[in-house]
Parts: C-alpha cells; structure tokens; sequence
C-alpha cells in the first residue's frame, strides 16, 4: 500500500482541489497502519460533501472506498454491520429483496456508512425519523494512538455522541451497525401539490406531517417575481411488494465542465417556470420507483459539472420553528435582491427528534438549501448577509455543504462544538476544522 | 478484481471456496459474501505461489465444494521492475508468482473440471508486447497466457473451457499509487462484469477488458521497435 504523490482532491462543490496525499487502505488493519504512520490525516469517503470538511490541504486523505465489507446482517430483526467505505447503494442492494430499507437517506445513495454518519444526514423523513444518527446501534472507531474503540449510545457514549456527525474529527469510522426499516416493496405512492407562498407552504407541511406522510419536500422558486411560490411534494411506501430495484441501468454522464454562462438569471428562470407548469399539471397519487421519488439526481452521474469549471457553493441553513416563516421569507427576500440565480432551492419543515449527535445539523424548524454557480465575491458577499439573517434567527448552516461559514457563526450556533474537539483524534486535520474551530 | 468477481457470484446465490494467502482476510471476505447472498463459502488459506502440493488442495478443495464450475485464477504480484533487474531474487519471485505456480494451479484444476465448467485465468495487456517499464512482470503474464491458450487447445474438444483474460488498466490494490484516471481506466466491479459475462458466454480464449484494448495492443504489437524504441511505455 505505497503513499501516493500529492494529488489533486475535489469536494462535490468542486470550487477548489487542493492536493493531497491519497491512501486506500485495503483492510481494516491497513488503515490502522496509515493513520497512526505520521502527519496529519482525514477520512474520505466517497467525496459527496460539497465544501470543505473532507479536506484537508496537503495532508494525508485516508479513502474508505477499499473498506467495503459487509460484515454480517440479520434478516429477521434488520440489523446491519459493515465497514464504514460500504456505499447506501450497496445496502440497499443487499437490504431489499429481504424487505429492509434504510431508515433515512440524503438525497444520493453514493454516500459511504462512514461519511452518513460523519455528516449526520438527513432525509425527506426527518420529521418522522431524525437522523442517520438515529438509527445507528453501534461504531467503531480506529484513533491515532493505535486504539481501535466501540462506542454506542450506552456505551462510551461521549465518543458515540462526538463521532455522529463529528465530521471525522474523533477518528475513522470503520465499522457501523445499524437499524433498517421494513418496507412492503421498492416503490411509492407521491403526489405533488402547488403552493403559491411561504404560508401555503407551512400550512401544507404542517398537515402533511399530522397527516402522516412519511417523505416531504419542497421546491421553491426564488429567482422570478412570484418567488416564494413551489412544489409541495409528498410520498408514502407503497403497499406493492415488488422489490425490483433498477440499480444497473444506463445513466448518462456529464462528460466536461460545462460552459459557466450556461445558467443564468434567464435559464434559471425558464427552468423554474417549465418545471413549475409541469409538476402543478400533474398533481394526483403516482407510483413511483424509490429511485426517482428519493434519488433523481442520482440518474446523471456527475451533474456536479453543470455549474462550469468553477463549481458551485450550496448554501443550506436551518432557522427554528418560531421565528421560521420570517426567516425564510427575509433569505428569499434578499436572494431575489441579489440576481443571482438559484437553479435549485429546496425547502423542508424538520422534526423535532433529537439526535444523539452533538454537532447534529437538523433542529426544529425549517430549512432551505440553494445552489449558488460560484461567481467569487460577489457570490461570498451574499453569503455574509444571508449569515446575518441565519444568525439574527438562530438558526446555523449544515457543515456537510458548507465551504465558507466564519468561525464565529460555527462557534456561536454549535455550542458544543468545545465537547467534539475535546475528544478530537491529534492527528486528525480538516480545512473546515482549521477555519471554523481555529 | 477477484474480490469483485466473488460478490457477483455470491448475489446469484452461488456456493464459493476462496483461496488466498491470508485467513483473517479472506475470514472477511467470506461474511461480506454471505451477506451478498452466498450459499456455502469456503476458506482455503496459504501461500498461493509457494511449491506445495497443487494437487492435493485442489482435491481437498473440489471435494469439499462438490465439484467446480468456474475456476477464477486471479492473482498475481506487480513487482518492482527496476529491483526486479537489480534483484535476480524478486525478479525470481515475480517469475514465479505470476507464471510458474499459476501454471502448474491450472494443470491441478484441470483435470479435475468437466467439460461444461470454466476457467478463467488471468493475463495481462502487459504480455502483448515487452517493454522497458514492465517487462518481468510482462513475461510472465505472457507465458501464462500462451500456457492457458494451449490448454484451451488441448481442452476444446472434451475439458473445461479455458478463458484467458487481459485486463487494461484497472482500478484494484494492485495499481494503487498511479495516476488512476482518464479514459484508459475502469473500476473493478465494471471489469468483473466483464469478466463475468465472458464466462456466462463462454467466450475466448483471449478476452480483453475492457474490449478496446484488443486495439490498443495490436497497435502497440504493431509499433516497429525504431519507434517503440524511442518512448518510454
């Protein structure tokens, strides 16, 4: 397992590549080697993190993506083990045709254990299920020092709570157990239903959550003149047991960069506005493969590339429940002020369970998270101010996107951010860490 | 690769028997492949090139697993060419390794295989043509392919159908630490597909994977040495 020469490492946001030495252990015992070898290093797992906790310029990336075994799973009580580099996509590969799905997933399945667990992902059933962090029984973490320590929520249950979305900082993750759900089949049952205000929007999520719809998301337009106006769209498990999971088709690829003009105020209008008139067209109860109604971006490898040679930013915060409709009326407010298109804003009411995570994103409240085409100061400028509003509500932003958050927004809106670095692994090194914790 | 290969296997539900070197992996391995969907997995641990009784474990082997249908023959040592042309020592060990025990692994196997099962053994793009950055290793894939490809003589009309199979440039531990990307490259688990599906179809004797660098290497084949000569493939 020779170290390789500094090599260029992107995040999703691909904005910068910062160069790195890249290790892919093949074993667990590999991986204990490399880490307790020398400098500083970080965990990576699949690289679907936008911003910056998964770097760490010019140290050593440890790469989980040779940690893929599963190390055994109980199709009678739906509790999973595996090393930390196995992919969402393989547990449901695994999972599904014995009736198990995960308990909640982010919006891709080409995220690692480790990496969901690291970043304490969310789903479209936050409200029903909190997090990843959640459901997880128990983890394995391999420290600098040689150790190699179980911890659960009773048990070691400092490091349990400083790892689940500990973005790395207290080790690597290398094995996770974890509890699935039963599900009837791989489809569901989705409809979408328009709204045209933010007070259309909370009242929709509030009776769709008393209603017990397991999945809901929005999407809003916040780049026309009727910003504020979206897609309400809601799904439950469909009673169909088919379990066909169409996991090996065809996806098309984006092959190169495109063109950084290619999305602007006027495309992005025109897209919001066609998809707009196509969903509010169809608004009645669809089956819909799992795939498309919890992954549809998942269909074009590589749509990170849209956004042109310079990446992009996402920005994506939280505001709680009380103050949250004037909160995130004042961010569509100031976006539309600031004409720069948003191609993508999506909008979703969270739950109000608690993850065991200490530096957990999620609160009760609302959050929202838009894709900004990085167009350098003048995108960060509209950052700051958004930041003023985020803060002013207190609310926080999701580290997982995040590229750019100032220290002392990190510090004031994660309180226990001193307990994870506490129990911070010496050796461990993230560009985020540097700059927010610094 | 192999590792790749076995999951394919084991969503089928297949029985397998993994030999390698080390138990605590392939201990491993074995839970990952049960939970894929494996029926019975064995382990069978040692030294692969070392001279022991070829023989005897294939024996053991198909006695225990009831008999083989496929046969993967997956493993093999890069090396170091520059030592390798210091060091008569690991040049011997590379020799050895990728040729000699592999060869005499196929000679065991073979006859204890009926007509209706595969082996699938693996070569290398490097055996095409030898060249300064690879050459050790090179031969010895190329020794083994024209091995593999005189049994597939021997064996056309009545033995198992014996694959030899070229991997290009392919994302495994074995080519950890190159620059591993571009349109040369393929990740493992495609070229397992590929692998697999040579074997469904009983393809061969010769499969390259990906198929394009068939091309690539009668090009390369084809290159005079006053112009090979001069890069530094």
């Amino acid at each position: 397992m020779p170290e390789m020469a500094l090599s260029p490492v992107r995040s999703w946001g691909r904005v910068g590549a910062p160069a790195h030495h890249l290790v892919t252990p093949n074993t667990i015992a590999q991986a204990r080697a490399a880490i307790a070898s020398g400098g500083a290093w970080l965990a990576h797992g699949m690289g679907r993190s936008y911003g910056d906790v998964a770097l760490s310029a010019g140290a050593t990336l440890i790469s989980t993506r040779a940690l893929d075994r599963f190390v055994a799973f109980d199709p009678e009580s739906g509790i999973l083990e595996a090393e930390a580099g196995v992919s969402l996509e393989e547990v449901i590969r695994v999972a599904l045709p014995h009736g198990w799905f995960l308990p909640t997933t982010p919006g891709t399945k080409y995220v690692s254990l480790g990496g969901a667990v690291a970043n304490d992902v969310h789903g479209k059933n936050h409200h029903r299920a909190g997090t990843f962090g959640c459901w997880v029984h128990s983890l394995e973490v391999a420290r600098s020092d040689g150790s190699l320590q179980t911890c659960q929520p009773a048990v070691n249950t400092h490091l349990f709570r400083a790892t689940i979305g500990g973005l790395g900082m207290t080790g690597l993750i290398t094995r996770v157990t974890l509890q699935l759900v039963r599900v009837p089949g791989a489809f569901l049952e989705s409809e979408d239903v328009a709204f045209n205000n933010l007070d259309e929007f909370f009242e929709l999520a509030s009776r769709s959550d008393a209603g017990g719809w397991e999945h809901t998301v929005a999407w809003v337009d916040c780049a026309g003149a009727r910003a504020g106006r979206g897609i309400f769209s809601r799904a439950n498990w469909s009673e169909d047991a088919d379990r066909e999971m169409r996991l090996d088709g065809f996806k098309p690829r984006v092959p190169v960069d495109a063109p950084s003009f290619l999305l602007n105020r006027f495309s992005v209008r025109a897209f919001n506005e066609l998809y707009f008139r196509l969903k509010a067209a169809r608004a009645r109860l669809t089956r819909i493969h799992f795939g498309a109604c919890l992954y549809p971006l998942d269909g074009i490898l590589q749509w990170n590339r849209l956004y042109g040679p310079r990446g992009f930013y996402q920005y994506q915060c939280v505001v709680p429940m009380p103050v949250q409709s004037d909160a995130i009326a004042a961010l569509l407010r100031e976006i539309a002020r600031s004409g720069q298109a948003s191609s993508l804003a999506v909008i979703k009411q969270f739950g109000a369970r608690i993850s065991p995570g200490l530096l957990s994103f999620p609160m009760p409240g609302t959050h929202i998270a838009l894709d900004f085409p990085n167009r350098g100061a003048a995108t960060l400028a509209l950052f700051e101010r958004l930041d003023a509003i985020v803060a002013a509500a207190g609310g926080r932003l999701y580290p997982a996107k995040d590229g750019r958050m100032p220290a002392g927004l990190f510090q004031s809106s994660y309180p226990r951010w001193t307990e994870v670095d506490a129990l911070k692994d010496p050796r461990v090194r993230s560009d985020f860490w540097c700059r927010v914790a610094g | 690769m192999a590792t790749a290969i076995a999951r394919i296997y084991a969503a089928r539900g297949a029985d397998l028997g993994l030999l390698g070197a080390s138990a605590e992996r392939l201990a491993d391995l074995a839970a990952d492949l049960r939970v894929r969907g494996a029926g019975n997995v064995k382990i069978f641990a040692g030294d692969l090139s070392a001279p022991i009784s070829y023989e005897a474990i294939i024996g053991e082997f198909t006695g225990e697993m009831g008999g083989i249908d496929v046969l993967i023959l997956a493993y093999g040592i890069l090396g170091d060419q520059a030592r390798a042309q210091r060091d008569p020592q690991h040049a011997a060990d590379i020799l050895n390794t990728n040729f000699t025990s592999a060869a005499l692994w196929l000679l065991a196997a073979a006859k204890r295989m009926d007509g209706e099962a595969v082996i699938a053994v693996f070569s290398s793009v490097a055996g095409d043509r030898g060249r300064q950055s690879n050459y050790v290793y090179g031969s010895a894939k190329a020794g083994l392919a024209v091995f593999a490809e005189g049994m597939a003589h021997e064996l056309a009309a009545s033995g198992p159908r014996m694959i030899v199979i070229k991997p290009g440039f392919v994302v495994t531990p074995m080519t950890e630490g190159m620059k591993r990307s571009g349109p040369l490259w393929t990740d493992a688990r495609r070229a397992a597909r590929m692998v697999v599906a040579a074997i469904d179809r009983k393809r061969g004797p010769v499969v390259y994977v990906p198929g394009f660098w068939r091309w690539i290497m009668l090009i390369v084949r084809l290159l005079p040495a006053a112009i090979l000569h001069r890069t530094k493939l």
